[in-house]
């Protein structure tokens, strides 16, 4: 299944690249190309995410999830392309449910931010697969840079587990409670 | 053997090392009816892959006939194994052979135990006659590191005696657990040429050997123009086993190119006037043979097609890999919270960010 991976990821790579690319436009922009480039950005994500999940079913599948998570670069690349694709997942959804809103007042700056972060999830993921696809690219060193070993597992302390949990669970309450005060 | 040059000592990492996790035990060793009753080993050493039917199994070993055939037909590895204080006071080396086991060439190694099992006493003591007075090591000299190359530091065969329990000993009196001698037959082919010593940090050793030794079963023989594939170990800050920094494969050319070149010289010694050629160590944790081979390893199947691990891996790579081998379970699942925790995290995030901006646009 390997070489079926390697052509699909080249869809969600594609495809969100520009969803991000199309955000940074009409972040800056309110021209009638920005306008109309951000009118696909639903229908950009959806295909996005669509073969996002395609090419992760086949990724699975190139190994058995021992052998995958067997070696750090597999853990790695495997938790990238999990948090990337609940990303941008979030990104279509928000796209979806708001529309035109979202580019409204300091909506678009919300957008903007999670176009760049899920650009950056996205370069990691890519980066990760052409290491485990036996071409490493000087991303990598990047990384290494500011200061991630890509050939050592990625996780967070107990601490950071719990935090991450609260965390969650806090934002959850805050928007729930958010739309109740305004109900 | 192409597969040391591919894959180096990993070849030689079989199942249920010792000091590994769930090594085999001395009981199982010594029950098996070739390596411990016949060649009475202890644990499970180093050994080459194809003198067991089942790279996973250490103790099928193929049968004895088999093994001598391989072995006549060079199917062994020659180790030189050089060490601080077991070999160097004496200017030797001890010279052994990785086959269906670890062993020592044919002849007597640069040491051996100092001790009398049957009348648990040491076998020796230093011989006050040779030593300048000397019956013993002082241990406050060992421990408080005091004593230097040109001190008494070991304990060598011809400058002792035999233990004498009714010496006027002392507190503090110490007795090698090893005792030193030159060394014979095989096992004694490697010398230290010069005197090997520690210093700034780093041991600077030369060691020498006949081209050819003549002992065809125990030794490679080097001849000029040929390549040769080597590795390199390094056992630091007196940790033995398997805790010791190892290199990939590296070719060696004999006037030949090869990673790195070794020319002809004349007169006593080399002038050294080559450039340095830096080989980088790494500590390879718990990484076996079998495992490399197995449903584990993404890369077993490019093992099967023969491609080196140099294309695949790089030394700082399989450095973590190995340190993480070490804790495998425990990594692996804080590595799963992890990633829950990060899609429940984004989960909570867009939940707040759309219920939020939602009422916003209400």
């Amino acid at each position: 299944m390997a070489p079926y991976h390697h052509l699909i990821v080249h869809f969600p790579i594609a495809l969100f690249t520009t969803a991000a690319l199309v955000i940074l436009m009409r972040a800056f922009s309110t021209g009638p190309v920005s306008q109309a480039a951000a009118r696909v950005l639903t229908p950009l994500l959806a295909l996005g995410v669509a073969s996002a999940l395609l090419a992760y079913a086949l990724g699975l599948s190139v190994f058995p999830l021992e052998t995958l998570t067997s070696s750090p670069l597999g853990r790695n690349h495997l938790l990238a392309a999990t948090w990337t694709i609940a990303y941008w997942t979030l990104i279509l959804v928000t796209s979806w449910r708001l529309g035109e809103a979202v580019w409204e007042g300091t909506r678009r700056w919300i957008m903007l931010g999670l176009g760049a972060l899920g650009a950056g999830l996205l370069t990691v993921t890519g980066a990760l697969g052409g290491h485990l696809s036996g071409s490493p690219s000087a991303v990598s060193q990047v990384f290494r840079l500011l200061g991630w070993e890509v050939y050592r597992t990625f996780y967070v302390p107990e601490f950071m587990l719990i935090a991450l949990v609260v965390a969650a669970v806090a934002m959850a309450a805050l928007g729930f409670a958010g739309r109740g005060a305004r109900a | 053997m192409p597969d040391f040059e591919k894959y180096g000592g990993y070849i030689l990492v079989g199942d249920r090392m010792r000091f590994f996790t769930g090594e085999a035990t001395p009981k199982e060793v010594a029950a098996h009816p070739y390596l411990g009753q016949k060649k009475k080993q202890a644990e499970v050493g180093k050994h080459l892959p194809e003198t067991r039917a089942d790279v996973a199994d250490w103790a099928s070993v193929v049968p004895e006939p088999q093994l001598q055939a391989q072995r006549k037909a060079g199917y062994f590895l020659d180790l030189w194994h050089w060490r601080a204080h077991r070999s160097n006071p004496v200017g030797k080396s001890d010279d052994q052979v990785v086959a269906e086991a670890r062993y020592g060439d044919e002849g007597k190694g640069p040491f051996f135990n100092n001790w009398d099992g049957d009348k648990k006493q040491p076998l020796l003591m230093l011989d006050p006659e040779k030593t300048g007075g000397k019956a013993a090591l002082g241990w406050d000299d060992l421990a408080g590191g005091k004593l230097g190359f040109d001190d008494l530091y070991y304990l060598r065969e011809d400058q002792a005696k035999p233990f004498d329990p009714k010496h006027a000993w002392k507190n503090g009196d110490t007795l090698p657990r090893r005792a030193l001698r030159a060394g014979e037959g095989s096992r004694a082919d490697i010398s230290v040429h010069g005197l090997a010593r520690w210093k700034d940090g780093y041991w600077d050793v030369t060691l020498v050997r006949r081209m050819d030794t003549g002992r065809p079963l125990d030794d490679k023989a080097f001849a000029d123009s040929r390549v040769y594939t080597v590795g390199f170990s390094v056992h630091r800050d007196a940790f033995g086993s398997r805790w010791h920094y190892v290199s990939l494969p590296q070719r060696l050319g004999l006037s030949r190119r090869g990673d790195f070149r070794a020319a002809r010289f004349s007169g006593a010694e080399p002038k050294w006037e080559q450039d340095w050629f830096t080989v980088t160590l790494f500590y390879p944790g718990q990484v076996s043979w079998p495992l490399l081979n197995s449903s584990r390893h993404a890369g077993a199947e490019n093992i099967r097609k023969g491609i080196p691990v140099r294309l695949r891996h790089s030394e700082i790579q399989l450095a973590h890999y190995g340190i993480e081998m070490e804790f495998y379970d425990a990594i692996r699942r804080q590595w799963l919270y992890t990633l829950l925790a990060g899609v429940l995290l984004i989960a909570g995030f867009g939940l707040a960010l759309n219920l939020l901006l939602a009422r916003k646009e209400r």
